[in-house]
């Protein structure tokens, strides 16, 4: 590349060379003239008396280009200055076009690719190619295929629960025994808090325990404080009164006492676990029920002032949070002062080994499940049809879950033939 | 018992379309659904107004000025929500003070209730002290040692090349199969609840059915 004027160091390759000092040099004035009126003041185009002209402010003398040390930018700059000050048309420098820039083969491509595709027009969506029909099975669906297979298990093993008479002895839980002791223990001069924090999904489960559990306790005449902070469980109370009045229970307030819906959650329990005398002052009908005859002791003999002076309280939990709760709020309370209360909670199977901690604690018990129901019910030396009763259900209870497994594995063994059969493919 | 009858048919009827879900989705599962929802939702509604609205306009109408303290400040705590009904912007705020009010004593409910009832008892009943019982001894060694070994497999900050960050990986693998252990014993657990409910409905179903023919 030839070396440009002096002037030139500091500029870009494709302005070098380029006459950019041109207008000044070129009108022959030097840059010590004194610049004219600017453009932008109205009045110095007119012919004025001396009084009303205004003297441009000197400007300040400018250097020499050739001395100053300037980017090419700050030139660039003063031209353009000086053309306005001129107001002379100046024809501009032609400058020589930077070199266009050096393009790869794949950009060269890309770009008439570009071209192409921008001149072309959309062309038209092809059909798309049918769709391949699979077989039945695949149609259908393993999994549900399976499904439909073990429903149809299930509703013959649960008509005909003797066609495995191998599975009909009743189940042995021993943990429900220390419930059973409890509840066993208890009498007519006895008043149990019954908790209802479940609701109709867990039917299958929690109301055999609920006959079993509480069937006892209306059978030796305990008498009963019913309370929820779950609207489905307030619901499910309320199917208990036919069963207490059909056994003879004396009306609300003396055989029994229905306290109905508590909102607030743990604030409820907190308020139940802390002063009981609370709960009491509204009934499921509005009705202040700390005067009435059972929480007085009429027949008791024991009046009802606080949690402790409760014989038991008996939970019938369908989730770990209500479990929880009551543990958290209650459970403590109870514990404390001359006459500790246990607690028995009623769970479903699926949450009796989330709160297996809570279980631990001293003065906690827990029935759990179908199972536990039939266990329960079988400590209690029913009748002979009842005892009949509970090995169906534990018969059908034990084919189910066997059907199940027997299904798992026939699905796991098709899946994996499908997987084999894919790879040779 | 006609009442009975009914009750028992709508019964069945809803299982089955519920138990037609086994097919794939479907209207009639849809409509079930749907019902299930909207039922549960009219019953929490008239639960709350039975029980909880009403006996208390009740008592603040008729009682003494000891009501207008038990009830008229939840009341009034209760109409500061409505606001948020239009969506209005300007008068929203006021809601805030009943929300501010739920959320700071369920939460100092919930942190004291959880630290009492099951922190401390949980930590107390994983130390518990060693008795004379082989059996029981090497029952409380496990439970130390798969506590220990589960809480490693949160422990994330541990320096990866260090020899501590090593061992500690190392008990992290473990404890990672003890959970996964203990979630697949949950699972049989929530199988077994779920199959009986399935049982209990198709007791249900026979036992309709079969009182319709007289058997």
């Amino acid at each position: 590349m030839p070396a440009g004027p002096p002037g030139d160091a500091g500029l870009p390759d494709w302005l070098r060379g380029a006459d950019v000092a041109a207008p000044d040099m070129r009108d022959g004035q030097a840059q010590t003239t004194k610049a004219p009126t600017p453009s932008s003041d109205l009045l110095s185009g007119m012919d004025l008396p001396e009084w009303l002209r205004v003297e441009p402010e000197p400007k300040p003398e400018t250097a020499p280009v050739g001395a100053r040390d300037l980017d090419w930018l700050t030139r660039l700059g003063g031209v353009a200055e000086d053309e306005a000050g001129v107001g002379a048309p100046i024809t501009a420098p032609k400058l020589t076009p930077p070199p266009a820039p050096q393009r790869s083969e794949e950009q060269i491509k890309a770009l008439s690719l570009l071209s192409r595709l921008a001149a072309e027009p959309i062309p038209p969506a092809a059909p798309l190619p049918a769709a391949e029909q699979g077989s039945a099975l695949q149609r259908i669906g393993v999994e549900r295929l399976l499904s439909i297979i073990l429903l149809m298990l299930v509703i013959i093993a649960v008509m005909f629960p003797g066609i495995a008479p191998f599975l009909a002895t009743p189940p042995v839980v021993p943990a429900v025994s220390e419930a059973y002791e409890q509840i066993t223990s208890l009498g007519a001069n006895d008043v149990v808090l019954i908790g209802y924090e479940w609701d109709a999904r867990r039917v299958g489960e929690l109301r055999p325990l609920e006959q079993a559990v509480i069937g006892q306790l209306i059978a030796q005449d305990v008498k009963l404080v019913l309370v929820s902070t779950d609207p489905q469980g307030t619901l499910l109370q309320f199917d208990l009164l036919d069963t207490l009045r059909n056994a003879g229970y004396r009306q609300q307030g003396e055989g029994y006492l229905l306290l109905g819906y508590k909102p607030g959650g743990e604030i409820a329990l907190r308020a139940l676990g802390r002063d009981f005398q609370t709960v009491l002052r509204s009934d499921y009908r509005g009705d202040d029920a700390t005067g009435s005859a059972l929480i007085a002791g009429i027949d008791t003999g024991r009046p009802i002032a606080r949690l402790n002076d409760l014989s038991l309280i008996l939970v019938l939990a369908d989730d770990t949070p209500d479990v929880q709760g009551w543990m958290e709020q209650v459970y403590p309370q109870a514990q404390t002062g001359d006459r500790p209360v246990s607690l028995v909670f009623l769970l479903p199977e699926e949450t009796a080994p989330i709160v297996q901690p809570y279980m631990r604690q001293p003065g906690v018990a827990a029935v759990a499940g179908q199972r536990g129901a039939l266990a329960y019910a079988a400590l209690r030396q029913g009748s002979g049809a009842a005892e009949a009763g509970a090995a169906d259900v534990a018969t059908q209870q034990r084919l189910t879950i066997l059907l199940f497994v027997v299904v798992l594995i026939f699905g796991l063994a098709i899946s994996g033939i499908d997987v084999v059969r894919r790879r040779r493919l | 018992m006609t009442q009975d009858i009914v009750v028992n048919i709508v019964a069945v009827l809803l299982t089955l379309m519920v138990l037609s879900r086994v097919a794939g989705d479907n209207p009639l599962f849809r409509i079930a659904q749907y019902l299930f929802v909207g039922t549960s939702l009219g019953l929490a509604f008239v639960v709350a107004y039975h029980q909880v609205l009403r006996p208390a306009a009740l008592a603040l109408i008729n009682d003494s000025t000891s009501a207008l303290w038990l009830y008229g400040v939840p009341f009034l705590l209760g109409a500061l929500l409505l606001p948020r009904i239009t969506g209005e912007q300007r008068l929203s705020w006021l809601a805030n003070i009943p929300l501010a009010l739920v959320f700071g004593v369920g939460g100092a409910l919930a942190i004291g209730g959880a630290i009492i009832g099951t922190l401390l008892p949980q930590i107390r009943d994983t130390a518990r002290p060693l008795s004379e019982g082989a059996g029981e001894i090497a029952g409380v060694m496990v439970l130390v040692i798969g506590t220990v070994l589960t809480l490693a497999s949160f422990y994330y900050t541990a320096p990866p090349e260090s020899r501590s960050g090593r061992i500690i990986r190392g008990a992290a693998t473990i404890g990672h199969w003890l959970i996964m252990v203990a979630f697949g014993f949950f699972f049989a657990s929530a199988l077994q609840s779920y199959l009986s409910a399935l049982v209990e409905r198709v007791n249900f179903i026979l036992a309709t059915v079969r009182s319709f023919f007289g058997v």
